[in-house]
C-alpha cells in the first residue's frame, strides 16, 4: 500500500532531506515507502530499479556522475519533484559558476565519472520534472502538503503570493523609499525595529519578489527575508517553471 | 594476485564517500583508502568578493546538518576581524542555538544512521530497527524535533538559521518564546532516559565489540570542557597521545597544520606537520570533547568513564559520547534560560581591513572559518576546515582496521554483509562529506 518514494542528493548540502525528515512522525505513519535513500538506508538494500512513483530530488548538477544518475533515474519514476532551491534554479551551489570554477591541476583527485560538471545548473537541464518545491531548504510543511496531496492523489496545492502576503508587520502603505545613495542597512547595523515594514526602515527585504508558503518565517523573528524560496516571476505555484531557463542552460553548455 | 574491494557510497552519512580497499593474495588487508567523491562546491570562491555582512547567510548553506555552527563560527570570525564585541544575551542565544542544533543532529545520527548498526549487528535500515525495538527510533525522533522546533522558535526555521550576524543576534528572545522553549525542554525528559537505557545496553551486550572495533591511536583537539558542555568559546585543547595538553589558538591551529592532497580523494588530510603524517593524526569531536577535562553529571557520562576510562582511543566510543552529549545539551539549554535573558542582543559592528579567524564547536567537532576583508568590508579569500576533515585521514584508518576484524578468515570475500559492518567504523565519525569539502585552496603552505 502507498507509494514508493526515492530520493537523490546530486550537489547539495543535505539540508532538504533534512527539511523531508522535518515532516516529523507523519512521514512514516504510512503512505510512504521509502525505498530508495542514502541517508536513511543502506545502499544494497536499496536498488535504483526498485519501483518508484515519486523520486525526489535534491541539489544541483555538479558532477558528471549527477547528470547520469538523474537521467537514469528518472525514466523509472512516474513523478519527478525536485526540492529545494539548488534542484529548483541552481540555488547556492550555482554561485560557484560565478568565478572561474575549481579547475582540477596535476595531482588532485579527478576521476572521470566523478569530474566537476562543465556548469553547475538545475538537473531540470536534462529531465522533465513534474514539481518544484523551493526553498533553502523547503519548509517541512510545505514538502508534506505536496507529499501527501501526490499520496492521496488529490491536485497539488499552488501557491501564488509572496512572501509579503504572508508578513504581518506594521506598514504605512506609502511605497517605501529607497535610502539616500542606496545605501541598505545590512546585518552590520543595529537590530531592526521587530514590529514595523522592513523596507521602510531601510534595510533590504526580499519578502515582496519572493515566493510565500514560508508563512515569512525569518520576518517573524525579526531577519529580513533573504529569498530563499526564490522569486515569485519565475514560478507562480509548484508546476508553471519556463522554458528559457533550461534552453539557456543548454545553450550555455554548448 | 591481489584483490581490490570497493565500498560505493557509503550509505546512512552526509554526502557522498567511497572505500577502497586492497587485499594482498591470502586475502588480509592491505590498505584502507577514504574516497572523498564529491568536488567541492567552492565556497572559497563564493565568498570571495561579496560584502562581508553576507557571509554567515552564505555560510550556514555549508552543511544541510550544522548550518548553526558554520552561521555562528563565520560571525565570529568577523567580529574577530573587526573587533566587535558581542552582549551578552547574544552569547547565550548562539549557544542555545548550538545545543539545540547539536542535540539534533546527534539525535539523527544515533537513531537513524548509526543505531541499527550497533544495536542489531548487520542491521542496515531504520525498518529493521522499528521491529525489534520500536521505542528507540521513536524516541529518536522525538528529539531531533525538539531540537528542531527550539531552533525554529529562535530563528524562525528549522534548517539554516541564519539568526546570528556580526555584532550579535537578530531576535530577542522574549518570555512566552523562553517558556514554549522550557516545554520543549521539559518533554525531553522521557525519550532521553529511553536513549540512555539504549546506550547502556549497547555497552553492556557489545562491551568488546565497543571497546576495540576500528580503533586507531591519535592525538585529540576540542575546546576545554567544564561542568557543562563548552561550545562556545573556550580554550582550545590539544591533548596528545602521551597525555601532553598543548594550549592553542585559532591561528595556532592554522600554523601547525599540514593539508595533505591525495590523488584519490576532493578532501586533503590534515595533519600535525611537526609530528608527521602518520603521528600526526588528531580527532575531534564528541570523542576529544568528552576527554577534555569534561566534568559532567549524566548517568552515561559516568557509564563511559567506568567503560572506557580517563583516557580511550576507541573509535566507537564516539557514539556512547553523543549520549552523554545530548543530555548535557538539553541540561544546558535549560540553565541558560534559567539565568535570564535581556533585550540587549546587537552590538553595531565596523568594518574595517583585516584577517579574523575563529572556532565553535560543531556537532562533529572543531569548526573553523578564516577570512580576509579589505577596508570595503570585501571578503578577499575565505577559508573553511570543518571538522571531517580534521577527520580524514582518521577515518581511513579506522576503516583499515575495522575491515582486518571483519574479513579475518574469509579469504578475499567480501559480501554486502561485511561491507554493512565495516561501514559501521566509518558511521562512528558521523561524516559529513558536505562539509569536508567546503573550500579548495590548493596551496596551504602558510595561513592565508
Ligand atoms: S536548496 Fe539549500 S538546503 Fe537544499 S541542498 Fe541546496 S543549499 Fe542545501
Ligand atoms: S522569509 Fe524568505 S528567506 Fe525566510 S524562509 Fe521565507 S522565503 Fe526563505
Amino acid at each position: 500500500m502507498g507509494i514508493n518514494v526515492s530520493t537523490i542528493q546530486l550537489g547539495g548540502c543535505s539540508g532538504c532531506h533534512v527539511s523531508i525528515l522535518d515532516i516529523g512522525k507523519d512521514l512514516f505513519k504510512g503512505g510512504i515507502n521509502i525505498v530508495h535513500s542514502y541517508l536513511l538506508m543502506d545502499k544494497v538494500t536499496a536498488t535504483i530499479e526498485a519501483e518508484t512513483d515519486i523520486l525526489i530530488i535534491e541539489g544541483a548538477i555538479l558532477t558528471n556522475r549527477d547528470e547520469d544518475l538523474v537521467k537514469c533515474m528518472a525514466p523509472h519514476a512516474k513523478k519527478v519533484v525536485a526540492i529545494g532551491s539548488c534542484a529548483c534554479f541552481g540555488g547556492i551551489a550555482c554561485l560557484g559558476n560565478l568565478e572561474t570554477p575549481f579547475r582540477p591541476q596535476k595531482g588532485d583527485f579527478n576521476k572521470s565519472d566523478h569530474k566537476l560538471h562543465p556548469l553547475v545548473c538545475s538537473p531540470k537541464a536534462f529531465i522533465d520534472v513534474d514539481y518544484f518545491i523551493s526553498g533553502c531548504p523547503p519548509p517541512a510543511n510545505v514538502i508534506r502538503d505536496v507529499l501527501f496531496a501526490l499520496v492521496e492523489g488529490k491536485p497539488v496545492p499552488e501557491i501564488a503570493h509572496t512572501v509579503c502576503d504572508e508578513c504581518d508587520r506594521e506598514r504605512t502603505g506609502e511605497p517605501p523609499p529607497i535610502p539616500p545613495g542606496g545605501k541598505w542597512k545590512t546585518a552590520l547595523d543595529e537590530a531592526p525595529d521587530p514590529k514595523k515594514c522592513f523596507l521602510e526602515q531601510g534595510y533590504l527585504c526580499l519578502g515582496r519578489q519572493t515566493i510565500g508558503g514560508c508563512n515569512a518565517s525569518c520576518i517573524k523573528a525579526n531577519m529580513p527575508c533573504e529569498g530563499c524560496r526564490g522569486p515569485i516571476l519565475l514560478h507562480r505555484g509548484f508546476k508553471k517553471f519556463t522554458d528559457e531557463e533550461k534552453k539557456e542552460i543548454l545553450r550555455c553548455l554548448k | 594476485m591481489s584483490k581490490v574491494i570497493t565500498i560505493d557510497n557509503v550509505a546512512r552519512l552526509e554526502g557522498h564517500a567511497s572505500v577502497t580497499l586492497y587485499l594482498d593474495k591470502d586475502g588480509g588487508v592491505e590498505k584502507a583508502e577514504y574516497l572523498a567523491t564529491e568536488p567541492s562546491r567552492g565556497f572559497d570562491i563564493i565568498f570571495k568578493g561579496k560584502h562581508a555582512s553576507e557571509v554567515p547567510m552564505l555560510a550556514a548553506r555549508i552543511c544541510g546538518i550544522c548550518y548553526t555552527a558554520h552561521n555562528i563560527c563565520a560571525c565570529k570570525a568577523l567580529e574577530d576581524a573587526w573587533e566587535t564585541p558581542i552582549p551578552d544575551s547574544a552569547k547565550k542565544i548562539r549557544e542555545l542555538l548550538l545545543f539545540a542544533n547539536t542535540l539534533a543532529s546527534h539525535a539523527l545520527h544515533t537513531f537513524f544512521l548509526a543505531g541499527p548498526g550497533l544495536l542489531i549487528e548487520g542491521a542496515n535500515t531504520i525498518a529493521d530497527l522499528q521491529k525489534k525495538y520500536p521505542d528507540f527510533p521513536e524516541a529518536g525522533i522525538e528529539l531531533r524535533m525538539i531540537g528542531q522546533q527550539i531552533s525554529e522558535i529562535i530563528a524562525g526555521r528549522k534548517v539554516h538559521t541564519t539568526i546570528a550576524v556580526p555584532g550579535g543576534v537578530l531576535g530577542v528572545l522574549e518570555q512566552e518564546k523562553q517558556d514554549n522553549i522550557m516545554k520543549l525542554l521539559d518533554s525531553a525528559s522521557e525519550p532521553i532516559e529511553i536513549m540512555e537505557d539504549y546506550s547502556h545496553r549497547i555497552l553492556s551486550d557489545r562491551k568488546d565489540y565497543m571497546l576495540s572495533f576500528g580503533m586507531i591511536e591519535t592525538h585529540f583537539l576540542a575546546l576545554k570542557q567544564s561542568k557543562r558542555l563548552e561550545l562556545y568559546d573556550n580554550p582550545i585543547e590539544l591533548l596528545m597521545k602521551n597525555g601532553k595538553v598543548d594550549i592553542l589558538t585559532p591561528t595556532q591551529i592554522l600554523e601547525r597544520i599540514t593539508e595533505e592532497k591525495k590523488d584519490y580523494s576532493y578532501v586533503r588530510h590534515p595533519y600535525i606537520t611537526d609530528l608527521g603524517s602518520d603521528n600526526g593524526q588528531f580527532r575531534t569531536g564528541a570523542l576529544a570533547r568528552i576527554q577534555e577535562d569534561a566534568s559532567w553529571d549524566n548517568p552515561t557520562f559516568h557509564e563511559f568513564k567506568k567503560i572506557f576510562g580517563t583516557f580511550t582511543q576507541s573509535t566507537m566510543g564516539y557514539d556512547i559520547a553523543r549520549v552523554a552529549e545530548m543530555v548535557e545539551c538539553i541540561k544546558g539549554m535549560k540553565n541558560i534560560i534559567k539565568s535570564g535573558l535581556d533585550k540587549d542582543i546587537k552590538n553595531v559592528a565596523h568594518q574595517k581591513d583585516g584577517i579574523g579567524v575563529a572556532v565553535v564547536e560543531a556537532p562533529r567537532g572543531l569548526l573553523l572559518h578564516q577570512y580576509e576583508i579589505d577596508s570595503e568590508g570585501i571578503v578577499r579569500k575565505a577559508r573553511v576546515i570543518a571538522p571531517t576533515t580534521f577527520h580524514q585521514g582518521s577515518i581511513e584508518r579506522s576503516t583499515f582496521e575495522a575491515a582486518k576484524i571483519v574479513l579475518n578468515g574469509k579469504k578475499g570475500k567480501c559480501s554486502d554483509e561485511e561491507k554493512i559492518k565495516i561501514e559501521q567504523a566509518i558511521r562512528a565519525y558521523d561524516p559529513c562529506m558536505s562539509c569536508a569539502g567546503a573550500t579548495q585552496l590548493r596551496v596551504i603552505k602558510k595561513p592565508i
